[in-house]
């Protein structure tokens, strides 16, 4: 147990000290841009006074490192600097476009795991067979197929052709109210009793999460076939085979267990990079999101707040880093005793 | 010259040995072929640039236009069969820059591995890795003007430090080995170590992961075309194509769907290629 706490404070200094890398590098990044800042976040019209005044308040006279030390600083007490775009401070945009990501991020990660493991497990037990072949066939498409593609066919499919999914987009219809508790949708509106208005969201929320998501199921349910494949021809199992241990007790105990390990851990780096992805799904299906958010700050080269994203969504990354380390050292007793790194 | 013809003859035999990789192996033939010869074969070669035809615009697919025509009247064949170079240059570039970077970082800071220099180098590779490579090419795209080029370079600063742990693994296990220790013993130099001992070991994972990688480099291109980030209009582009076209729909199922196609088309020709080069490696290790 020991050697769990140990590496898991080990992991976290590390985590500490990519966190610092990655500040540096956004800082870099908000200092490369052409330009007087100051006289970006002025405008045109500004006299030269107020930019220089600006200037001095902001720091932008004293040397490099000791601005970054003011950013960091400011950073760190939620100062993200102010939006251009929208005139207001960058923390307030994200705190109000954020969990609409959230919210995508999880339904697009969350119930997916189930479709994953029954693909990745069917295709397994009936190893080329025909389930097992579909698997490979579709696999091979869905992973071909970058997620803002599949939101355009999921848009045309369902939302035009056939009129099953709402394909305005959105979060949820006009005309429902639904409370603001935890900021997402779906849940706050099953914690009002508002079933109707959580029916509405979840149709709303089904077409953007299935196109995030849809080509990360293929790939993780072909790692859980390839490593049950594999797993089933271990010496092991032909031992507890031999030993009349029932074939189900052998599945679920011996065989998925370690087999799922590997997709874990690409499952979390996929469930980070979805917010990557989000930026151009969420612009498909106007989902009033930070993705969407960021999107538009990149157009109107807003760069404050497109280096708070980049910061937030790095810092997410790590997290989830991080939890996929941990989740793995618990599948995995070689991990914990230091076996195997 | 007899052996080279032998080694290769088995390669193609391993290769081969999977029927899909040669589906694969034609799709990018038929693609790269497509892309030299642009100008010959898209029927319309001059509606790749700014040209402009009301008369014929937003048609659906008929027999003088096969995959119908965009809102300036113009050919989308020959615009998707004109985005084929574009495409393809910015994995070659894209490839051939970061993965001799990334291989140089890795394998200096294997060789060097525990010291203050393999911290730093293998840190600023974490650091790399902890955004979401698309957000971070967004940013960088977004930083600098949007442009073919400069989308090439975003994609390429945020890939080379995936070669660069590759490199670093592989270097770090083989600097105890009795050929490296040799090596030193003789007096080689760190070019001689790294060009002539490591390299060679690493071929065939490298090029395996290159193969894979190609078409992740063009999804990326893609996205970032499809946000506004790459290539300009009026040249075409697979990704603007769509984000163009997206704003048409249902009605103009065409502008959306034959762009749309043609990524899935290419990606997965790449994919399953690079999955019959990955064999021929395999077999070999075995």
């Amino acid at each position: 147990m020991s050697s769990i706490i140990k590496s898991t404070v080990k992991r976290l200094l590390w985590a500490v000290v990519v966190l610092l890398g990655l500040s540096v590098m956004i800082f870099s990044l908000l200092r490369i841009i052409p330009g007087d800042p100051a006289r970006m976040a002025l405008g045109e019209t500004a006299s030269e006074e107020a930019v220089a005044l600006y200037r001095e308040e902001m720091h932008y006279n004293d040397p490099l490192p000791i601005q970054y030390g003011y950013w960091l600083k400011g950073v760190l007490q939620g100062d993200l600097g102010m939006s251009i775009n929208t005139k207001r401070p960058v923390l307030q945009d994200v705190k109000e476009f954020l969990p609409a990501t959230l919210e995508l991020v999880l339904w697009a990660s969350i119930p997916p795991i189930f479709v994953t493991l029954f693909f990745g497990i069917a295709a397994a037990m009936y190893k080329n067979r025909w389930p097992d072949y579909l698997l490979r066939f579709t696999g091979y498409i869905a992973i071909a197929t970058p997620s803002f593609v599949w939101a355009v066919f999921l848009l045309l499919i369902f939302g035009f052709w056939f009129h099953i999914l709402p394909s305005i987009g959105g979060r949820i219809s006009l005309g429902y109210q639904v409370p603001a508790v935890t900021n997402l949708v779906i849940l706050d509106a099953i914690l009002a009793g508002d079933w109707a208005a959580a029916w509405d969201a979840f149709l709303h929320i089904i077409l953007p999460a299935t196109a995030l998501s849809i080509g990360h199921v293929m790939q993780e349910a072909r790692i859980i076939r390839s490593a049950m494949v594999d797993n089933s021809g271990k010496d092991y199992i032909t031992m507890i085979t031999s030993q009349g241990v029932p074939a189900r007790v052998i599945n679920q105990k011996y065989l998925l267990r370690p087999s799922v390990i590997s997709a874990v851990s690409i499952m979390g780096l996929d469930i980070a990079g979805m917010f990557g992805n989000a930026f151009l799904v969420e612009s498909i299906f106007n989902w009033p999101g930070l993705s969407r958010y960021a999107l538009n700050a990149i157009m109107g080269k807003d760069i404050n707040a497109v280096c708070a994203v980049v910061l937030i969504y790095g810092v997410i990354f790590i997290l989830m880093n991080f939890l996929v380390d941990t989740v793995v050292l618990i599948l995995d007793p070689r991990m914990r005793q230091g076996r195997s790194s | 010259m007899n052996r080279f013809a032998e080694k290769l003859k088995r390669s193609w035999f391993k290769f081969a040995e999977s029927k899909i990789s040669i589906v694969g192996l034609v799709i990018v033939l038929a693609v790269v072929l497509l892309a030299v010869f642009a100008p010959l074969v898209a029927p319309y070669y001059d509606h790749c640039g700014a040209y402009v035809n009301f008369a014929d615009a937003n048609k659906a697919p008929c027999s003088q236009y096969l995959l119908g025509t965009d809102l300036m009247g113009r050919d989308i064949l020959s615009r998707l069969i004109g985005s084929l170079r574009s495409t393809l240059l910015m994995s070659v570039i894209v490839l051939s820059i970061s993965v001799p970077v990334g291989f140089i970082v890795g394998s200096i800071a294997g060789y060097y591995k525990g010291s203050l220099l393999d911290t730093i180098l293998m840190r600023i590779t974490d650091i790399f890795l902890s955004i979401p490579s698309l957000v971070l090419a967004m940013a960088i795209a977004a930083v600098l003007e949007p442009s073919l080029k400069n989308s090439m370079l975003a994609i390429t600063v945020m890939w080379w430090p995936w070669y660069a742990r590759l490199a670093y693994g592989i270097a770090s296990s083989m600097k105890a080995e009795n050929f490296i220790i040799y090596a030193e013993l003789t007096g080689a130099k760190l070019p001689h170590i790294i060009f002539r001992e490591f390299l060679p070991n690493c071929i065939s994972p490298v090029l395996t992961k290159m193969t894979l990688d190609v078409g992740y480099v063009i999804i990326t291109g893609a996205s970032l075309s499809f946000a506004g980030l790459g290539e300009q209009a009026p040249k075409p582009a697979l990704g603007n194509m769509i984000s163009t076209g997206i704003d048409y729909l249902p009605g103009s199922w065409w502008m959306t769907i034959f762009p749309a196609v043609t990524i899935i088309l290419i990606v997965l020709g790449f994919n399953l290629l690079g999955d019959g080069i990955s064999n021929i490696f395999n077999m070999e290790d075995n």
